[in-house]
């Protein structure tokens, strides 16, 4: 189990990034699906402010990664359901690939520091 | 004035949209929360303590919703607004005030409109002739007396003077003051010029013809007159 530390850390700039992925791999969500996915699929490490979410998802929208509209819930009520673009789609490889890159640079790094 | 208030139109519209993003958004935080606490039920809460749960997980919902006012719109503009609204309040209520305010601008505005008019027309209009940058008036001026300058025409032999010795001028042309005419049906403006006033100036008559340097040979030989277009009327 997580420390409280690690739970709620998230590396700056890390969450509009966990939230295009998100949408990416799953098609349109609300808020709230967004967010559950981002707890479940990192296994509860990642315990968010959920509202903090929101200013992701404005942030994405104000720069065309992903779009909104209006649609019917699962419980029928009306919610606000966000989709990935097309130009969200290629900012997301082009940073996926960096984060990999990085992500690789410093596995070696602290596999060289350990010997 | 028209942009002014395109502008204002638009602020407007900026405001109204807001408003909307902003009932939008408190909708969405709703059923957020909803879900969330419908979560926590199926887990085996209280309603009561999923609510709570709720608002916890969520974090500060007014926090949320300050960021988002933020993400979204000019804080500068908001307080301008608010400025503004806060102005019409107060106007409002002194309506004495207000009115003696707008007065006092609507005066100001007019007579300084009146006179930029009237400046535009005398001083900053090229004139109607063919090279309006290269025209001077010669004027002349006495020494401040008690009733003020006094600026006195010359004569006409003082022009046909100025006239043979005026090197520094291409050509020089004279014009009396404005004189009433009075016609059968109505009174008009007259002047006289001299006789190479219109080929001086370079103006061209729309209909006929100009002043003949042999008309202006001797004066009062040959009365010529050139009418304005306004004033043209059928001889008969």
């Amino acid at each position: 189990m997580a420390t409280e530390e690690s739970r709620s850390g998230i590396l700056q700039g890390t969450l509009d990034l966990m939230v295009l992925t998100t949408l990416n791999s799953m098609g349109p969500l609300h808020g709230y699906g967004i967010a559950r996915r981002i707890e479940q699929v990192s296994e509860d490490a990642i315990a968010l402010n959920q509202g903090t979410i929101y200013a992701a998802l404005l942030r994405l929208r104000q720069k065309r990664w992903i779009s909104a509209s209006w649609g019917a819930s699962d419980n029928n009520r009306r919610a606000k359901f966000y989709a990935i673009t097309r130009t969200g789609q290629k900012h997301l490889e082009s940073e996926a690939r960096e984060w990999d890159r990085m992500a690789s640079v410093m596995g070696k790094l602290l596999a060289a520091g350990r010997v | 004035m028209f942009d002014t208030l395109l502008a204002l139109l638009s602020r407007l519209s900026g405001t109204f949209r807001r408003r909307r993003a902003e009932q939008e958004f408190d909708d969405e935080i709703a059923q957020h929360l909803d879900l969330l606490a419908q979560d926590y039920i199926r887990r085996g809460m209280s309603p009561q303590e999923a609510r709570t749960a709720a608002r916890r997980t969520f974090g500060g919902v007014a926090q949320a919703r300050e960021t988002q006012r933020e993400l979204r719109g000019l804080p500068q503009l908001d307080s301008f607004l608010a400025d503004l609204r806060y102005a019409v309040r107060t106007l409002r209520h002194s309506p004495g005030f207000t009115a003696v305010a707008v007065l006092t601008l609507a005066l100001g505005i007019g007579v300084n409109t009146t006179l930029f008019s009237a400046f535009n027309a005398v001083a900053l209009k090229p004139l109607p002739v063919a090279d309006p940058s290269n025209v001077v008036r010669l004027e002349r001026w006495f020494e401040p007396a008690m009733h003020g300058n006094i600026q006195y025409g010359f004569s006409y032999p003082e022009y046909l003077y100025f006239r043979g010795h005026a090197g520094a001028f291409a050509s020089l042309v004279a014009s009396s003051w404005p004189f009433g005419v009075d016609g059968e049906t109505s009174k008009v403006l007259g002047q006289t010029v001299s006789g190479n006033y219109f080929s001086a100036l370079g103006i061209v008559p729309a209909l006929g013809r100009t002043f003949l340097p042999e008309e202006d040979s001797a004066p009062g030989a040959n009365p010529v007159l050139i009418v304005k277009e306004a004033g043209c009327v059928t001889p008969n």
